[in-house]
C-alpha cells in the first residue's frame, strides 16, 4: 500500500486527520490490538472485565432500575421504613427483601454500588498520584530527602490501617467524604513503596543514560523516561485496589464509621442486617455478595492486565 | 606527570584521569576503601581520527568514556577538549559542550526507551536543546533516518520492531543529531551479527569520511580495532598500558599485556597456528590491585622492580607509550 | 572421508513456533551427524536456528508455541544400526529421503511395523523391521519425559552462554554439582560415603585419636597420618582418626560407633541399589536420613570439589562454598563445564558458551574444552556465531542459515573453499588480522546486502536468494537439497562459488 506521509501543509479535512492519526500512531495501534487479543484469550480475565462493566453501568443506572427510592432531607440520603414490610423474603415486589425496616434491599443494594464505585475512584486515583510523585522523587533524587520520604512512608505503613482509618473518620467526623481522606492516607504508603522500587531499577537503564548524554535535565528524564516506564505495575495494582478500596470502606462502615448510619452502603447494611441473618438471610447474603462481585472482578481485571503488560509473556 | 600534553592539533587530551569508588561499610558507612576504576589515564585523540580503546571487562575502557563525557564525575585529572578545560566547566557550559561529544551505547535495545516511538527519541536531543519542534523536527528526523540507512516508514515504530542492526543505526542517528564533532562508541558492534557488524562498520567509516567525525571506539574485539583505527589505546586494571598507532601496536607490541592479548585472537583460518602465551591468574579486582604493576603477577617478564613501584607511562618511540620496566625495553629509551 | 561411530544423528527435523502473528519455521528437515570425539561446529547468525537444534535435541522446546514437525534423532547408535542402514540403502536405492519416509511410516509403533511390509521379499520384510526397530530403540524426539530426564545431564550436556543466568544465584556452586552428581551417579556418592565411614570406624575400632597439629604452610595437620585436614572435620579423611575439636555432633565413641555401623549398611545397600533405596529411605525416614547424612554430603561435597579440579579451577574447595555472584564470567563458565562433565557425558552441546566472555578467558575455556574432549573422548557441538573460534577447535563445521544446513564439512576444507555464496561472503565481511592485512584497514568491508530474513514469512525457494550475488531464477523457486559437491564437502545451492573463481580471488 502505497503510504503518503502527510507533509502538505494547510487545511485538511477530518477524515484526512483521522487518517493521518492512524499512521501516526500504526505501531501504538498495532500493539493496543495485541494487548487486547491476548486479554481477550484469558477466560477469567474476560470474566473480570464484564463483571466491572457490569458494576459500573449499574452505578450509573442504579437509581433508574431501582424500584424505591430514598428521600433527600437537608441532603441527607433517608431511607423511609415500613415497619409492616420488616424482613420480607424476596419476591415480586421485594426482589431482594427487606431489611428489618422493611427498607427494600433490591433499591439499597444499587444505590450503594454508586457510592462504592466513586469511593473506590475517589481513593486509588489520588493515593496512586501522591505514590507516583513522593516514590518517583524518592528514587530518582535519592540522597536524604529520598531518605527522608521512605522513612516517612515506612511509618505510615507500620501504623495499621484500619486503626489510622478509623481515627481520621472519628477526628473529622462520619462522612463519605471524611471516610475518603482516611482512605488515601492509608492507601497512598504502597503505592510509594511501588514506584520507588521500579525508579530504582529504570534509573540504571542505558536509555536514562543516554537521555542524559543528549543534554537531558533530570525533571524531563523523570517524566518522560522513567516514571512513564514505571506505570505497569501501579495500573495493575491500582486495578486490584479498586476492589480491596471497597471492601475496606465496607469494613469502616461495618464498623460505624464514615458513611452516617441511614445510607445504603453495604458495610452499614450488613452491619445493620447482620444481627437477624438467621431470620432473614436476604438482608446479609445480598450486599455481601455485591461486595464478593466486585473485588473478585476487580482482582481479575488486575490480573488479566498485569498478564497482559508483563514483557516477557508477550510474543 | 607524562609526556601526553595539549597541542593545537589534539582535539582531546586526557591527563591523569581517575576515577574512584568509595567502598563503604559497617554500621556508620565508614570509608572502607576505594575501587580504582580508572587510575591516572593520559591519552589524547587528534582531530578527525578514531582512536580504539581496547581492553578486556573490567578495565575501566567503559568507565573511562563516561568520565570525559562526564556522566561520571571524574575523581581528578585534566581533560582539555577543542581548547577548553572540560573538567572546570559550570553546567551550563557543560551542556553546550555536550553537543559536539555524544555517545552510541553497547545494547542497541537497553538504550532505546522502548515507549518512545523512534522519531521522539532521535528527537528529543533536538528538543532540549531547542534545535527543532513540530513538522520541522519531524524533517530534521527523517533526514537522520536516511543518513544512517533507515526508511520514513520506520519514524513512528517502537524500538522491539527492530532488528539489532537497525537499532544501533537509530542509536547512531540519535548521537548525529546535535551534529557533533566527536562521537564516543561504546561497543557498538558487539551485541551483533557478523554480517551486520560489517554493515555498521561502514556506515561508521562512511559517516567519518563524510563529516569529519572524531571516534574514540571502545570494545574488546580486536579484528575490529584493527580494521577501524587509527591508533590503539590498550587499558588493563584501570591503567592504560600501551598506546600507539594500529600498526605498530599490532606488529610491534611492547608491553606483555598487549602481546597476550593479541595472542588470544581467534583467527578465522584453521591452517594457520599461532603461539598463545596463555595467561594465568584472573584480572585483578579493583579494589585490591597489587603493588606496583598491575600486571606483575601474571607477567611472564617481570623482574622486582615490578612489584614495588608502579611503571610510568613513557614515549619509548615517537607516539608509542607504554607502562613496563621491561628490561629489553630499556634498551630502547 | 574416515569411518568413525555416529554419535548423534539428526534427520529431517523440522521445528516450528506457532505464534499469535503466525508459525515461524525455525528448523527445516536438519541433517546432521556427530561422531564419537569429534567437534562438530554449527555456525549461523541470529535466527538461523542453531540455538533451536540444540535444544530440541535436549528437548527443552516449550511445547505450546513449539512444536516439533518432524524428524528424528539418534543417540548413541552402535555400529550395526549404520551398516545395516547402508544395506538397506544398497538394496532398496539410495534415496534418503525415501528410506526416512518408509521407515518413518513403519515407526509409527513397534505394533504397526508387524502388520506392514510388502511382502515380497521376506529378507526385505526382515530387513525393514530390524532397522525400524533399532531406529526406535534409539531415537530420543519421542521418548518419554521419564527416560528423557535420565538421558540429559547424563549423556547429554548442555552449556549455555550466560553462565550468570543459567547457575542458580540461590546456591552455592558445589551444591550445584552436587545436584547433578547425585542424580545421575548416586552409586559413586554411595561408594565415597562407604569408604569413607569404613575407614573412620576401622580408626575408632583400633583405637586411634588423633591431635591438630601445624604443619610446615601453617595449615592443620593430623598428627597420625600427617594429612592436610581441613577445619570443619571432626575427623580425618585418610586414616580415620576422630579429632579433638571441630564440629561434631556425637563426642561420645561408643554412639559414633552404632552411628557408622548403621550408616555404613545403609551406604552398602544404596552403593547396589541407587535406585530404590535412596528413594524409598530419603522419602520416608527423616529420622534416618539425618542420622546418615552427615557421611553421604561429606562424599558429595568431595565429589563436587573434584569435578571442580578437573576444570583446573585453582582454589576448588573456595569455589565450591561460593555463590555465583562473587565468580568472574571465566569462573562460572568453568564451574558451568565442572558440573555438566561431572556425569561423564557422551555429549556436549556448547550454546555459545564464550560469547559473553573476555578474549583471553575465551582461549583458556576452549582450550580446557579441547583437553576435556581428548581425554574423556566426548564428542563436543559447538554452537557459535565466531568464526575464529570454529577454526579453532572444530573438526568439522556445518553452516546455518534460516533454518536450513547450508553447507557442511571439515574445517579445513570449509575456509579454503567455501561453497555456499552465504559463507563465502561471511567470510569475507570479517575484518582480519595480521601483518598481511595492513593495506586492507579503513577500507569499506565487503558486506552481504539485505538482513536475514524473517521466519514467519521466509522467502521462497532457497532462502538466502534475496541477498545472493549469485542467485538464479532457480533459486526463487526450488529449495537446493544438501548434496556432496566434493567429497566430505555437502552444499545446498543451485550455483555454488566454482571453485577455480575462489582460488584466484584467495
Amino acid at each position: 500500500m502505497a503510504v503518503e506521509y502527510p507533509s502538505a501543509p494547510g487545511k485538511k479535512s477530518l477524515s484526512q486527520r483521522i487518517d493521518d492519526w492512524k499512521l501516526r500512531h500504526e505501531s501504538f495501534i498495532k500493539e493496543t490490538r495485541y494487548s487486547l487479543y491476548l486479554f481477550s484469550r484469558s477466560f477469567l480475565s474476560m470474566a473480570g472485565l464484564i463483571l466491572i462493566l457490569g458494576l459500573v453501568v449499574i452505578a450509573f443506572i442504579g437509581p433508574i432500575i431501582a424500584t424505591y427510592h430514598p428521600t433527600y432531607p437537608g441532603d441527607q440520603e433517608l431511607w423511609l421504613s415500613d415497619p409492616a414490610s420488616s424482613r420480607l423474603p424476596p419476591s415480586e415486589a421485594h426482589y431482594f427483601g427487606t431489611d428489618n425496616q422493611g427498607r427494600d434491599i433490591y433499591s439499597m443494594v444499587l444505590y450503594g454500588a454508586a457510592k462504592s464505585l466513586f469511593i473506590g475512584v475517589l481513593v486509588v486515583i489520588p493515593a496512586s498520584l501522591i505514590g507516583i510523585l513522593l516514590g518517583g522523587v524518592a528514587g530518582y533524587y535519592g540522597g536524604p530527602l529520598g531518605e527522608l520520604l521512605m522513612r516517612i512512608t515506612d511509618v505510615f505503613l507500620a501504623i495499621p490501617s484500619l486503626v489510622l482509618a478509623m481515627a481520621i473518620t472519628a477526628a473529622l467526623g462520619p462522612s463519605l467524604i471524611n471516610l475518603t481522606y482516611a482512605m488515601i492516607a492509608t492507601w497512598w504508603p504502597w503505592y510509594t513503596r511501588l514506584v520507588f522500587g521500579q525508579v530504582i531499577s529504570i534509573r540504571e537503564k542505558q536509555f536514562v543514560e543516554a537521555a542524559r548524554s543528549v543534554g537531558a535535565k533530570n525533571s524531563r528524564i523523570l517524566y518522560k523516561h522513567v516514571l512513564k516506564n514505571s506505570m505497569s505495575p501501579v495500573v495493575v495494582q491500582a486495578t486490584s485496589d479498586f476492589g480491596y478500596v471497597i471492601l475496606a470502606a465496607a469494613a469502616l462502615g461495618w464498623l460505624g464509621l464514615g458513611a452516617p448510619p441511614g445510607t445504603a452502603e453495604w458495610g452499614i447494611m450488613i452491619a445493620k442486617n447482620q444481627d437477624f441473618v438467621l431470620q432473614a438471610w436476604w438482608g446479609v447474603v445480598f450486599p455481601a455478595l455485591a461486595i464478593i462481585i466486585s473485588v473478585l472482578g476487580f482482582n481479575l481485571l488486575g490480573d488479566g492486565l498485569r498478564d497482559v503488560l508483563d514483557p516477557k509473556l508477550r510474543r | 606527570m607524562t609526556s601526553v600534553t595539549p597541542t593545537t592539533n589534539r582535539f582531546l587530551v586526557a591527563q591523569d584521569l581517575s576515577k574512584f569508588f568509595p567502598i563503604r561499610g559497617g554500621v556508620f558507612s565508614t570509608l572502607k576503601g576505594e575501587i580504582k576504576a580508572v587510575d591516572k589515564v593520559s591519552f589524547f585523540v587528534n582531530k578527525g581520527e578514531t582512536l580504539g580503546i581496547v581492553g578486556e571487562s573490567g578495565c575501566g575502557k567503559t568507565t573511562l568514556a563516561r568520565l570525559i563525557m562526564r556522566l561520571v564525575e571524574p575523581s581528578g585529572g585534566r581533560v582539555v577538549f577543542m581548547g577548553g578545560e572540560l573538567l572546570k566547566y559550570s553546567p551550563e557550559k557543560m551542556q553546550e559542550a555536550r553537543q559536539h561529544m555524544q555517545m552510541v551505547f553497547q545494547d542497541p535495545l537497553s538504550a532505546l526507551d522502548p515507549r518512545m516511538t523512534i522519531k521522539n527519541i532521535i528527537g528529543e536531543p533536538m528538543v532540549v536543546y531547542g534545535i527543532a519542534r513540530g513538522e520541522n523536527l519531524t524533517q530534521k528526523v527523517t533526514e537522520l533516518l536516511e543518513v544512517v540507512g533507515l526508511k520514513k516508514e520506520h519514524l513512528n515504530r517502537y524500538p522491539h520492531e527492530f532488528s539489532g542492526g537497525q537499532r544501533q543505526r537509530i542509536n547512531i542517528a540519535r548521537a548525529l543529531a546535535l551534529r557533533p564533532s566527536m562521537l564516543f562508541l561504546d561497543e557498538p558492534t558487539s551485541a551483533l551479527d557478523v554480517s551486520v557488524q560489517a554493515q555498521i562498520l561502514n556506515l561508521l567509516m562512511d559517516l567519518q569520511r563524510e563529516l569529519g567525525l572524531t571516534y574514540v571506539f571502545i570494545t574488546h574485539n580486536l579484528g575490529v580495532v584493527f580494521h577501524i583505527s587509527d591508533r590503539v589505546a590498550v587499558m588493563y586494571a584501570g591503567k592504560l598500558v600501551e598506546l600507539g598507532k594500529t600498526e605498530t601496536i599490532f606488529l610491534r607490541p611492547s608491553h606483555p599485556y598487549t602481546k597476550a592479548l593479541l595472542s588470544a585472537v581467534a583467527v578465522a583460518d584453521p591452517t594457520v597456528k599461532i603461539e598463545r602465551i596463555t595467561l594465568t591468574g584472573e584480572v585483578p579486582s579493583p579494589a585490591k590491585p597489587p603493588p606496583g604493576c598491575r600486571f606483575h603477577p601474571r607477567c611472564w617478564q617481570r623482574t622486582a622492580e615490578c612489584s614495588e613501584k608502579e611503571p610510568l607511562f613513557l614515549e619509548i618511540e615517537p607516539e608509542h607509550f607504554v607502562a613496563c620496566y621491561d628490561p629489553l625495553e630499556r634498551g630502547r629509551t | 572421508m574416515i569411518e568413525r561411530e555416529p554419535l548423534l544423528r539428526i534427520e529431517g527435523l523440522k521445528t516450528y513456533f506457532h505464534t499469535y502473528e503466525g508459525v515461524v519455521k525455525a528448523l527445516e528437515g536438519i541433517d546432521l551427524e556427530i561422531h564419537k570425539g569429534e567437534t562438530m561446529g554449527l555456525v549461523g547468525e541470529t535466527g538461523c536456528g542453531k540455538s533451536v537444534t540444540a535444544t530440541t535435541v535436549m528437548g527443552l522446546i516449550p511445547m505450546p508455541p513449539g512444536k516439533i514437525e518432524g524428524g528424528r534423532v539418534f543417540l548413541g547408535e552402535p555400529i550395526e544400526v549404520t551398516t545395516l542402514r547402508r544395506e538397506y540403502d544398497k538394496r532398496f536405492g539410495n534415496d534418503g529421503e525415501a528410506r526416512k519416509k518408509e521407515i518413518g511410516k513403519l515407526t509409527k509403533s513397534l505394533d504397526d511395523m508387524k502388520a506392514t511390509g510388502k511382502g515380497k521379499d521376506p529378507g526385505a520384510r526382515r530387513l525393514k523391521e530390524q532397522l525400524a526397530a533399532l531406529e526406535y530403540r534409539f531415537d530420543i524426539l519421542h521418548k518419554t519425559q521419564q527416560e528423557l530426564n535420565a538421558i540429559r545431564g547424563d549423556r547429554i550436556a548442555m552449556i549455555f552462554q550466560e553462565p550468570m543466568t543459567a547457575l542458580n544465584p540461590g546456591f552455592t556452586i558445589g551444591a550445584q554439582i552436587s545436584e547433578t552428581i547425585q542424580l545421575h551417579q548416586l552409586g559413586k556418592i554411595a561408594d565415597l560415603a562407604l569408604k569413607v565411614a569404613e575407614t573412620e570406624l576401622k580408626a575408632i575400632e583400633a583405637g586411634k585419636r588423633a591431635r591438630r597439629v601445624k604443619s610446615g604452610s601453617g595449615s592443620e595437620m593430623c598428627s597420625e597420618c600427617r594429612v592436610n585436614i581441613r577445619e570443619d572435620h571432626g575427623y580425618c579423611l585418610s586414616c580415620g582418626s576422630p579429632l579433638e575439636g571441630g564440629f561434631s555432633f556425637l563426642k561420645p565413641m561408643a554412639l559414633r560407633k552404632t552411628w557408622l555401623r548403621t550408616s555404613r549398611k545403609y551406604y552398602a545397600r544404596l552403593k547396589e541399589n541407587p535406585d530404590n533405596t535412596y528413594a524409598y529411605f530419603m522419602e520416608r525416614l527423616p529420622v534416618v536420613k539425618r542420622l546418615v547424612e552427615s557421611r553421604f554430603r561429606l562424599a558429595k561435597t568431595l565429589l563436587a570439589e573434584d569435578a571442580l579440579r578437573e576444570v583446573k579451577i585453582a582454589e576448588p574447595i573456595r569455589v565450591a562454598k561460593s555463590y555465583p555472584y562473587e565468580l568472574s564470567g571465566g569462573m562460572k563458565q568453568r564451574a558451568m563445564i565442572a558440573m555438566m562433565m561431572s556425569t561423564q557425558p557422551d555429549l556436549l552441546i556448547a550454546d555459545e558458551p564464550t560469547t559473553a566472555l573476555d578474549v583471553t578467558v575465551e582461549t583458556q575455556i576452549l582450550a580446557l574444552m579441547r583437553d576435556l574432549q581428548r581425554t574423556r573422548n566426548t564428542s563436543i557441538l559447538l554452537i557459535t556465531h565466531d568464526l575464529g573460534v570454529i577454526a579453532e577447535n572444530c573438526h568439522r563445521v556445518a553452516v546455518m542459515y534460516a533454518g536450513y544446513i547450508v553447507e557442511m564439512s571439515d574445517v579445513e576444507e570449509i575456509f579454503k573453499r567455501p561453497l555456499h555464496p552465504y559463507m563465502n561472503a561471511l567470510l569475507r565481511s570479517i575484518p582480519k588480522v595480521g601483518p598481511a592485512f595492513i593495506g586492507m584497514r579503513k577500507k569499506p568491508l565487503e558486506i552481504i546486502p539485505g538482513v536475514v530474513p524473517n521466519l514467519l514469512k521466509p522467502p521462497p525457494g532457497c532462502r538466502f536468494h534475496p541477498r545472493c550475488e549469485r542467485a538464479l531464477e532457480k533459486c526463487s523457486k526450488e529449495v537446493p537439497p544438501l548434496v556432496e559437491m566434493i567429497p566430505g564437502h555437502q552444499v545446498a545451492c543451485h550455483n555454488p562459488v566454482p571453485q577455480s573463481a575462489k582460488e584466484a580471488s584467495s
